[in-house]
């Protein structure tokens, strides 16, 4: 039934976290997100960190699913821990000298070499093999003093660092974790009512809420069907010799627009033939109109919302009283 | 040659270490040949079409079985382009694969892809059979749905494949341009004895213009053969969910209502009239 | 009721797409409009649902002009089922999309909950209202599209080509739903394929923007050169009767004829 390819986050299941009003979980999101970046003390934010597992729990969705959105992530969070891992002063908690010798010289790149060669044999989590490879390097670099020396450095890992390291990474892993109940326990059309409901009073500084929120709606109905007709133009030009796998630079340039002219123009029909189906069916942009879609406030939304509301008003008045949280 | 199934399987999904698979087509065997054949494939929505002439065009890999196509079998690494330049695949829609400025260069885009000599000579020889030479010059956004489909074929054309699939190719035409489009495939198969293959709901067509039918049920071969054997068969609502072509309805009404001797197994207006005059025609010879 | 007097439309200055055409249709009649592509048959149909136009003449839906003025409330009257099922399909499911035309109108939210239950039954859609239109067939998608319009109650419905992309099970479901409709519905259908006029009260043929014959059927398919000078294939039966007509000697020669021809209409 839910098989929406892009937005096939949303995950079914019967929870609370389900149930509760989308206008409560896109308020309670954010209001957590915001408190998040107040807290600047590591147990607090391991506390935050552990909460939001049990949140998970409660939710009923298996944790891979939530695995998916931090694998995406992991290269960022990487040259995070590294960047502050290395570029904070204080307590020097351990220090590396490294030696690049000719003899460790050569051993790294025979190993890259190796790697580079391996493209065959092991094909899967190529980058992380290539980190450990590298770390691995630069330990060789500690250990094998033999041959020439070429250069002589050193690195320090400071408390600090470490710290402020642990801190970021659990914040910004808290973070997804957050957003991606959101968007994994609510449809996507009901993130979208919710917005315009939420969004509503901006109609009185001039903003058309109503015309974005059905333009929202209408790219959720149509972005799967844009992706299957992608899939169909792809595979009718490689019926037409398109190779995406050769090519000089100017016959990539033509292959690429032979995809995007067909897209460009079915597109071009489409909209024009949907915008005649909507007018012929009554809609008026920006007029009044009502919804299908309920959206009820219910006990359990105001315990929430009061609950979130509570957590953070305890969270600025401590840093307003100088609380180190 | 030509092109071979044997026992081959194809899901869409990935293939699973415990669970079973979905699987879109099972256990086909076909053989197709590479000169003049006319083969029609019918079957429900969601019987398989598609995912079958795709197969043929390499598009879609086998999940098992062997699949040879002129020879070669089709495998995860095989180099599928000097394949796909010999069987070519036109899809329903002219849209998905129209792009230039001019139908000229439109129709040369296939040509100069599979590195074939003097693209645009070829070009403007299969416009010339398709009788679009007035055509060639023009914006291919200009033309009229009828028009889109015969440009959509001379780009395959062009590379003159032996085997030429047509995945519904007379959807939404007029009846005009329809029998219009079905006579240039006739002749292309008849005149240059390319082997066509079209995928279709629409039994006249059948009827009228294929020499084989392959029906397609539940993701498996149920019928492939002669058209007339097929025809021949009582049930074929019942075990096929086909309808029986225009011309044999009528000569089945006249057989009940008249009780003539006729073979109502005909497949095209002349063959009826002949029908009806050897059932009614021989009053004066007498 | 639907009136139209002396309509012409055309697109740029110069080519006529609609040429003054006059034509009543009555209420609860079924009306089949025959035509080539490029006919000027759609354009009519967009002029009657007033997306486009009229550079001059006159429509008049129940007694109502139709213009700028009228337009958005004379819709509430007035259908329209297109060709291509995906491009008309609003919602993000079923239920939303049946929902689209009501919410347009301001319906309450109990109104529309009972117009969908309703209608998406009489669609034969009702198991399907959490469905998203890519794991719908294309018949499915038109008998959504009906059952959109349906709900709101209007009393005219066109099928502009509502058939010529689907496969024959979905053609069989969209009539069934379309004969359900006769006599409670002004019906006018648009085809360029005559065995689907075959059923209709009157069948009104364009060519070159105007309404060239405009008869019951059984009148209309006695014309036979002019439906082929209108690029309109005629049905083989006709095309027997055509041929026996021109030979000579055939035993029961009258009653083949009459044959085909009662043949020609029976479905």
């Amino acid at each position: 039934m839910n098989t929406n390819p892009v937005f096939g986050q949303y995950y079914h299941a019967d929870s609370w976290l389900h149930r509760l009003d989308p206008r409560t979980k896109i308020l309670g999101t954010i209001i957590i997100i915001i408190s998040l970046f107040l807290l600047n003390n590591l147990a607090v934010i391991v506390g935050a960190f552990g909460a939001t597992l049990v949140l998970i729990l409660s939710s009923k969705i298996p944790f891979t699913k939530f695995l998916r959105s931090l694998k995406m992530m992991t290269t960022l969070l990487l040259i995070t821990v590294v960047f502050q891992l290395f570029f904070n002063r204080g307590k020097i908690l351990a220090e590396f000298d490294f030696t690049l010798t000719t003899v460790n010289l050569a051993i790294g790149i025979a190993i890259l070499v190796l790697f580079f060669f391996s493209r065959k044999i092991i094909t899967k989590h190529r980058f992380f093999l290539f980190l450990a490879l590298l770390v691995f390097c630069f330990y060789l670099q500690t250990v094998v003093k033999s041959g020439k020396a070429l250069a002589n450095y050193s690195l320090a890992i400071y408390e600090e660092g470490l710290y402020t390291s642990l801190k970021v990474v659990l914040r910004i892993i808290t973070l997804l974790l957050i957003s991606s109940l959101l968007t994994l326990t609510t449809k996507p059309a009901d993130i979208n009512t919710g917005m315009e409901r939420l969004a509503k009073p901006l109609k009185y500084i001039g903003v058309k809420v109503s015309i974005l929120s059905m333009m929202i709606s209408i790219a959720l109905r149509f972005i799967p069907t844009l992706i299957n007709e992608a899939g169909r133009i792809l595979k009718a030009q490689a019926s037409r010799g398109v190779d995406f796998k050769e090519g000089k630079f100017m016959q990539k340039v033509t292959q690429i627009i032979s995809l995007l002219v067909p897209m460009f123009v079915i597109s071009y029909r489409r909209a024009y033939e949907l915008a005649d189906a909507m007018e012929a069916r009554g809609y008026v942009p920006d007029a009044e109109r009502t919804s299908i879609s309920l959206l009820k406030y219910r006990a359990r939304d105001y315990l929430t919302l009061l609950f979130v509301i509570l957590l953070f008003s305890a969270i600025i008045a401590l840093k307003v009283s100088d609380y180190a949280i | 040659m030509g092109i071979n199934f044997s026992e081959v399987n194809f899901s869409y999904q990935k293939p699973k270490r415990r669970r079973a698979v979905v699987q879109t087509l099972h256990g086909i065997n076909l053989r197709i040949d590479d000169k003049g054949e006319f083969i029609a494939i019918v079957g429900h929505t969601g019987s398989g079409k598609s995912t079958l002439v795709q197969m043929m065009n390499a598009l879609l890999l086998p999940l098992s079985g062997r699949l040879e196509i002129f020879g070669t079998e089709i495998k995860k690494k095989t180099v599928l382009k000097p394949i796909r330049k010999r069987v070519g695949l036109v899809f329903q829609f002219p849209e998905y694969q129209i792009f230039e400025e001019t139908v000229l260069k439109d129709i040369a885009f296939g040509p100069k892809n599979f590195g074939l000599p003097d693209p645009e000579g070829r070009a403007r020889e299969v416009a010339e059979i398709m009788g679009i030479t007035d055509l060639l010059e023009r914006s291919p956004f200009t033309l009229s749905g009828g028009q889109l489909r015969k440009v959509a074929i001379c780009g395959i054309l062009a590379s003159n494949p032996e085997i030429l699939i047509l995945d519904e190719p007379t959807v939404g035409l007029d009846p005009f341009t329809k029998s219009e489009l079905l006579e240039l495939l006739k002749k292309l198969n008849r005149e240059y004895e390319k082997s066509i293959i079209i995928i279709t709901h629409d039994m006249d067509v059948v009827s009228e213009y294929a020499q084989r039918v392959i029906v397609l049920k539940e993701g498996g071969i149920v019928y492939d053969g002669d058209k007339k054997t097929l025809f021949k068969k009582e049930h074929l609502l019942e075990e096929y969910d086909l309808d029986y072509p225009e011309t044999m309805r009528i000569l089945k009404a006249l057989k009940e209502r008249f009780q003539a001797d006729i073979d109502i197994n005909q497949h095209s207006i002349e063959a009826t009239y002949q029908e009806i005059l050897k059932a009614f025609g021989e009053e004066d010879e007498h | 009721m639907v009136e139209v007097k002396n309509l012409s439309f055309s697109y740029r200055k110069g080519t006529r797409v609609i040429d003054s055409v006059s034509v009543k249709i009555e209420k609860g009649e079924f009306v089949t409009i025959l035509g080539h592509n490029g006919s000027g048959k759609s354009t009519l149909a967009k002029l009657l649902v007033g997306l486009l136009k009229a550079d001059s003449g006159e429509i008049y839906l129940d007694g109502r002009i139709l213009n700028e003025d009228t337009v958005d409330e004379l819709r509430g009257k007035i259908g329209i089922v297109f060709q291509n099922p995906d491009n008309q399909f609003v919602g993000v499911t079923v239920r939303d999309d049946i929902a689209f035309g009501l919410e347009n109108r301001c319906y309450p939210r109990e109104e529309m909950l009972r117009l969908i239950d309703e209608y998406s039954r009489l669609v034969n859609m009702e198991k399907f209202l959490e469905y998203n239109p890519e794991n719908l067939s294309g018949g499915e998608k038109q008998r959504v599209a009906i059952a959109g319009i349906l709900a709101y109650n209007p009393d005219i419905i066109i099928f502009d080509e509502a058939t010529s992309m689907l496969d024959p099970k979905g053609v069989r479901e969209v009539n069934e739903v379309m004969s359900q409709l006769r006599g409670k519905k002004t019906i006018i259908q648009i085809t360029h394929n005559l065995n689907e006029a075959i059923a209709s009260d009157r069948v009104l043929v364009m060519k070159d923007g105007k309404i060239i014959l405009n008869d019951v059927p059984e009148k209309v398919f006695r014309e036979k050169e002019t439906l082929k000078a209108s690029r309109l294939d005629i049905l083989d039966c006709m095309k027997l009767i055509e041929m026996i007509e021109a030979t000579q000697g055939l035993k029961n020669k009258k009653e083949l004829e009459e044959f085909l021809w009662e043949l020609t209409f029976r479905k």
